[in-house]
C-alpha cells in the first residue's frame, strides 16, 4: 500500500514539473528561439568581423573587472551583515538595493549628479579647497563603467553570499569551539569551503549582469570605446532592423552567457548542498551557535560596521538623493543653483499615481506569476530529491519484481529532470531582454504581445532566477528530516509538500515574492518593446517625461518609483530575516 | 507560529491594499478604452512613444481632428521609432491599423521597400518645400522636421562655436555631448552632418574633435539630460530645443549655435497603411495633416518645426532657423564601423 502511495505522490510532483516547464517553455524558450532563429545563418559571418571580436572581447573584459570590484565592496559587507544580529541591516540591504531596481536612465543620471564634473561631491570638494577645477574626475573614462557596475551590483554579492557567510559562520563556530580547532585552521579548512561556493555564485551573477549591461556602459564610458554586445544587438533590432544580425548577435551573446551561466548553475547546486548539511549539522547542535556568537561581538567589529554601513550609505543615497534633489531645482539661471521648484512635482501629479497604480498591478501580477512558477519547481524537485532517496532504499531490499526495476529507472532519470526544471528556471539570467521582447513580438503576433500578460510574463521571467534559487534554497534546507518524518507517520508525499513543505517555506516564497516586485518595478525595456496600449507605468512615465525635456519631472517620478522599490526590498529582507528562536515553530 | 502570524498579516494587508487600487485603477483604464471601442469607426494612427505621451501632441491633434470631420481617432503607441517600423513589419497584412505616423528619413527606404504603404499626395503638399519631401511618390509624406543643432549654455559659454570646425578648438575641450548614431537618431543626423560637410574626410574631422566630447551617449534623452545637469556646457540636440525652455521654464540660458555651413535634418513622416479599410477617411486625415491646425500643435507638442509655412509661437524666436538644409549623404554600414572604431580610439 505504502509502495502505491509514493508512485502516485512522485507522479504528481512530476506533474508539477510539468506545469511550470510548459510555462517557461512557452513564455521563454519558444519566443526567445523564434527570435534568434534568423540569426543562424549568418552566426559565422558576424563572428568573423573584427569588430565582433573587439566587443565581444570587451564585453568580457568589463564585466569580469566589474566582477572583481562588486566583490571587493560586497564582500566585507556581506561579511559583516551576515552576522545576523546587526538590527538596521534590513534597512542596509534594502536601501543598497535600490539601485538594482531602478531605470538605467536614473542610474545614470543619479551617479552623474553625484560623482559627475558638475556633481555634488565635485562641488563639496571645490567649495573646502576652493578651486574651480572639478577634483574627481571619474566619469566617462572606460573605467567608470567598473565603478557603476559595482556600484549597481554589489547588492547582488551583499544578499547571495551574506546567506552563505551566516551558515558558514555557524558552522565555523561550531568547528571552533566543539572539535578545538584553531582559529585560522578551523578558518582555512570550515569556514572558505563553507563560504566560496556563495561566493563564485553570486560572482557569476553579477558577471552576468554587467556582460549585459547597456546604457551604464555607453554614457558612462564616454561612447563606442565601451560598446558591448548588447549596444550591437540594440542597433540592429531597433535601429537598422537588421533582424538577422540582431539574432546572430543574440545566439552569440547566448551561448557566451551560457558558459558562465553552467559554472553559476554548478556553483549554485553545490552552495546549496553545503548549506543543506551546514543546517542540518546546525539544526542537530542544540541551541543554535546563532546566538552564542551573537554576544561575542566586539566593539570593533561594530566600528566597522558604522564606517561600512556610512561608506554604503554615501555612495549609494548620494546618487539617489542627488535625484532627489534634483527634482525640485529649476535650473532657470546657474546663480539660482539652490532655489526650489515644486514644479516638476507638479507636472506630474495627475499622471504619476495612476502609473504608479498600473506598475503596482504589473508587478504584482508579474511577481505571483513569477512565484507561482517558481514554487511549483522548486516544490517539485523537493518532491523528487527526498522521495526518490527513500525509494531507492526500498529498492534495495527488494529488488525482484518489474515494478520495482521501472522505479529504478525512474530514480536514475529524476535527477536530470530536477536539474533541467533547475536550469529552466535560472536561463533567464543568459538572455538578452530586448532579444525577449523582439521575440514575443515574433512568436505572439499583436493579440497576445500587446496584451497586459505580455509584459507581465516577461516580468515574471526575469524575476524566475532569484525566486527559484530563494524558494528552493528554503526547501533543500529541511527537505530530509520531514519528508521522513512526515511519510513515517504515513502520510502521501503530496500532502507532506502542501502541508509541511510549503508552509515552512513561506517567508521564502514571500521574500522572492517581493523582490520580484521589485525587479519588475524597475524594468522599462519590455513596457517599450512591446508597445502597450494605454498602460503607462512609472518607468514608462521616468521615460517620456525625459524625452519630453522634463528631466525635473523624471527624477521626481524617478523618486516615487524607488521609494516603492525600497518598500518593496524591505518586505522581501524581512521575509526572509534568520529566524527566531524560541518560536515554537 | 502566533508570533510569526501577527508579524507577516499589517504588510500582506498593506500590499492587499494596494493590490486593490491598482485593479481600481487599471480598471478605470479599461473602462476608458472600452468606451473608446465601441466607436466602431474609428482610425487607427500607429505612431511612436513620445507623440501620444501626455506632453505630446496626439490628444489636441484627436481633438481637432474630431471638430473638424466627425471622425474619431485612436493614437496607439509602438514604442519608439525602429520598434514601430519593427512591428508593422512584423505584423503585414495583420496590422490593424490605417495610418503610419512617425517614420524618419532614414527609415524611410526601409519602410517603402517592404511595400507598406498606398501612395497618396495629401491637399496642400505642392506648398512643401523641396528639401523636405521624402519620397516623389508621396508613399510618405512629412509632417514636420527638426534642424540638428548644438545646444550651448550661455552662462558658461561666452564665445559659441560658428562651425562644426570650431568645435575642435582648445577652448572646447571635454565641454560637448554627442549621441551614438548606431542607437540614436540625432548620434547619426550628426554623423551625417560631418560627412554632409567634410566629405570623405569626416574621419579626420572626427579625429580632430576627440578632444572635445565629455561623452557619447546611447539616446537624446539621457544625453541630454546631463547637458541640463551641467556636466558639460554643449550638447548635441535640435534647433528647437531652447524654445521649450523659453516657453516653459522662462530662461533664455540655453542658446542654439547656427552654423553658416548649414544643418542636416530630420523630417519625420506618415503613410497610409495598405492594409487600411477606411482609405476614404485615412486621405482626410493625411489633407489635415498639412493644414494648420494640426501643423500649429507640433511646435509646442513635438518641438519640431511645422512643414507648412505658419505662424510659429512667441518662444520660437530662440529656434533660429539654420539658413541652409544639407542633405542627408549615403552612409554604409562599413563606414559605420569605421566610426565606431574611430570614436573608440579617443
Amino acid at each position: 500500500m505504502g509502495r502505491v502511495k509514493s508512485r502516485t505522490g512522485t507522479a504528481i510532483f512530476i506533474v508539477m514539473a510539468l506545469i511550470p516547464a510548459i510555462v517557461i517553455l512557452l513564455s521563454f524558450i519558444l519566443p526567445y528561439v523564434a527570435a534568434i532563429r534568423e540569426g543562424l545563418p549568418v552566426v559565422a559571418s558576424v563572428l568573423d568581423e573584427d569588430a565582433t571580436r573587439r566587443i565581444v572581447g570587451f564585453t568580457l573584459g568589463q564585466a569580469l573587472l566589474s566582477t572583481l570590484l562588486a566583490l571587493a565592496i560586497g564582500l566585507p559587507g556581506a561579511w559583516l551583515l551576515g552576522s545576523g544580529h546587526y538590527r538596521g541591516a534590513i534597512w542596509v540591504r534594502a536601501i543598497v538595493s535600490i539601485p538594482f531596481a531602478m531605470p538605467p536612465l536614473l542610474v545614470v543620471l543619479g551617479f552623474v549628479l553625484f560623482f559627475g564634473q558638475n556633481g555634488w561631491a565635485n562641488r563639496f570638494l571645490m567649495s573646502i579647497s576652493g578651486t574651480h577645477v572639478a577634483p574627481l574626475e571619474i566619469l566617462y573614462r572606460p573605467r567608470a563603467i567598473i565603478l557603476a557596475h559595482a556600484f549597481y551590483n554589489f547588492p547582488i554579492v551583499l544578499r547571495f553570499v551574506g546567506e552563505g557567510i551566516s551558515r558558514a559562520r555557524t558552522a565555523y563556530a561550531h568547528a571552533a569551539s566543539s572539535l578545538g580547532a584553531s582559529g585560522l585552521r578551523s578558518f582555512l579548512t570550515v569556514f572558505l569551503p563553507l563560504s566560496l561556493p556563495s561566493v563564485a555564485a553570486s560572482a557569476i551573477l553579477v558577471f552576468l549582469y554587467c556582460y549585459t549591461s547597456f546604457a551604464v556602459v555607453l554614457v558612462l564610458g564616454g561612447g563606442p570605446g565601451a560598446t558591448t554586445l548588447p549596444v550591437e544587438i540594440y542597433r540592429a533590432a531597433r535601429i537598422t532592423l537588421d533582424f538577422p544580425r540582431a539574432g546572430a548577435l543574440a545566439l552569440i551573446e547566448t551561448a557566451l552567457a551560457f558558459v558562465a551561466y553552467a559554472a553559476y548553475v554548478r556553483m549554485a547546486s553545490i552552495s546549496r548542498s553545503i548549506s543543506g548539511t551546514v543546517d542540518r549539522t546546525a539544526q542537530a547542535e542544540a541551541g543554535s551557535s546563532f546566538h552564542k556568537q551573537k554576544k561575542a561581538v566586539s566593539t570593533f567589529s561594530r566600528l566597522l560596521i558604522l564606517f561600512y554601513t556610512i561608506m554604503i550609505l554615501l555612495l549609494v543615497l548620494g546618487p539617489l538623493l542627488s535625484v532627489l534633489l534634483e527634482s525640485f531645482l529649476p535650473r532657470t539661471r546657474q546663480a539660482e543653483m539652490l532655489t526650489l521648484t515644486f514644479r516638476w512635482w507638479k507636472e506630474i501629479r495627475t499622471s504619476a499615481f495612476p502609473a504608479l497604480g498600473r506598475s503596482i498591478l504589473l508587478a504584482f501580477s508579474a511577481a505571483t506569476l513569477s512565484v507561482c512558477i517558481a514554487g511549483s519547481s522548486a516544490l517539485a524537485v523537493w518532491g523528487i530529491r527526498s522521495f526518490t532517496k527513500r525509494k531507492r532504499w526500498n529498492c534495495g531490499r527488494r529488488n525482484s519484481s518489474w515494478f520495482e526495476k521501472a522505479k529504478r529507472r525512474m530514480t536514475v532519470r529524476l535527477p536530470f529532470a530536477e536539474r533541467a526544471l533547475a536550469v529552466l528556471c535560472a536561463a533567464p539570467l543568459a538572455s538578452s531582454g530586448i532579444v525577449l521582447g523582439l521575440g514575443y513580438l515574433r512568436f505572439f503576433g499583436s493579440g497576445l504581445g500587446r496584451s497586459f500578460w505580455a509584459p507581465a510574463f516577461a516580468h515574471a521571467v526575469s524575476a524566475l532566477p532569484f525566486a527559484y534559487g530563494s524558494i528552493s534554497e528554503g526547501l533543500s534546507s529541511l527537505a530530509p528530516s520531514l519528508a521522513g518524518a512526515s511519510s513515517s507517520l504515513g502520510a502521501q508525499p503530496f500532502r507532506t509538500a502542501i502541508s509541511v513543505a510549503l508552509p515552512a517555506a513561506k517567508r521564502r516564497i514571500l521574500s522572492a515574492w517581493a523582490f520580484a516586485v521589485a525587479i519588475s518595478l524597475g524594468e522599462v525595456n519590455t513596457v517599450l518593446m512591446l508597445g502597450l496600449e494605454d498602460f503607462e507605468t512609472l518607468p514608462l512615465l521616468i521615460y517620456r517625461a525625459s524625452g519630453a525635456y522634463r528631466f525635473g519631472s523624471a527624477c521626481a517620478a524617478g523618486v516615487l518609483l524607488a521609494s516603492v522599490c525600497v518598500a518593496s526590498y524591505a518586505l522581501s529582507e524581512y521575509a526572509d530575516r534568520p529566524m527566531k528562536q524560541g518560536k515554537g515553530e | 507560529m502566533g508570533m510569526y502570524r501577527r508579524k507577516v498579516r499589517p504588510s500582506g494587508c498593506i500590499f492587499l491594499i494596494m493590490f486593490l487600487m491598482a485593479s481600481w485603477v487599471h480598471g478605470n483604464g479599461n473602462t476608458d478604452q472600452k468606451s473608446k471601442e465601441s466607436v466602431a469607426e474609428e482610425l487607427i494612427v500607429w505612431t511612436y512613444d513620445s507623440f501620444v505621451s501626455e506632453w505630446g501632441p496626439a490628444t489636441g491633434i484627436a481633438e481637432a481632428f474630431k471638430d473638424a470631420t466627425g471622425i474619431p481617432i485612436r493614437f496607439v503607441s509602438q514604442g519608439d521609432g525602429g520598434a514601430l517600423l519593427a512591428r508593422a513589419i512584423a505584423e503585414g497584412k495583420s496590422a490593424n491599423a490605417d495610418i503610419l505616423l512617425g517614420l524618419d528619413q532614414n527609415l524611410a527606404p526601409k519602410a517603402i521597400g517592404e511595400a507598406l504603404f498606398i501612395p497618396y499626395k495629401p491637399k496642400g503638399a505642392e506648398k512643401l518645400p523641396v528639401g523636405l519631401i521624402m519620397d516623389p511618390d508621396f508613399y510618405l509624406t512629412p509632417y514636420d522636421y527638426g534642424h540638428f543643432a548644438l545646444v550651448y549654455d550661455s552662462e558658461r559659454i561666452s564665445n559659441p562655436p560658428a562651425s562644426l570646425e570650431d568645435l575642435t578648438k582648445e577652448e572646447y575641450k571635454r565641454q560637448l555631448i554627442l549621441m551614438d548614431p548606431r542607437t540614436s537618431t540625432p548620434g547619426l543626423g550628426f554623423l551625417l552632418w560631418t560627412k554632409a560637410v567634410y566629405g570623405e574626410l569626416w574621419r579626420d574631422y572626427w579625429l580632430r574633435l576627440a578632444p572635445s566630447i565629455l561623452t557619447i551617449t546611447e539616446g537624446w534623452d539621457s544625453g541630454y539630460g546631463l547637458f541640463v545637469a551641467g556636466e558639460a556646457p554643449m550638447v548635441l540636440s535640435y534647433a528647437t530645443s531652447p524654445a521649450y525652455h523659453l516657453e516653459y521654464e522662462n530662461t533664455e540660458r540655453y542658446k542654439a549655435a547656427i552654423f553658416t555651413q548649414g544643418h542636416t535634418v530630420q523630417i519625420e513622416g506618415a503613410g497610409i497603411l495598405n492594409t487600411t479599410t477606411k482609405l476614404d477617411k485615412a486621405k482626410l486625415f493625411m489633407d489635415f495633416m498639412l493644414g494648420a491646425e494640426f501643423q500649429g500643435l507640433l511646435p509646442l507638442t513635438n518641438w519640431m518645426y511645422p512643414v507648412m509655412d505658419i505662424p510659429l509661437p512667441a518662444s520660437y524666436r530662440l529656434a533660429v532657423k539654420p539658413p541652409l538644409i544639407l542633405a542627408n549623404p549615403a552612409f554604409s554600414e562599413e563606414e559605420l564601423r569605421e566610426w565606431s572604431g574611430i570614436a573608440a580610439g579617443r
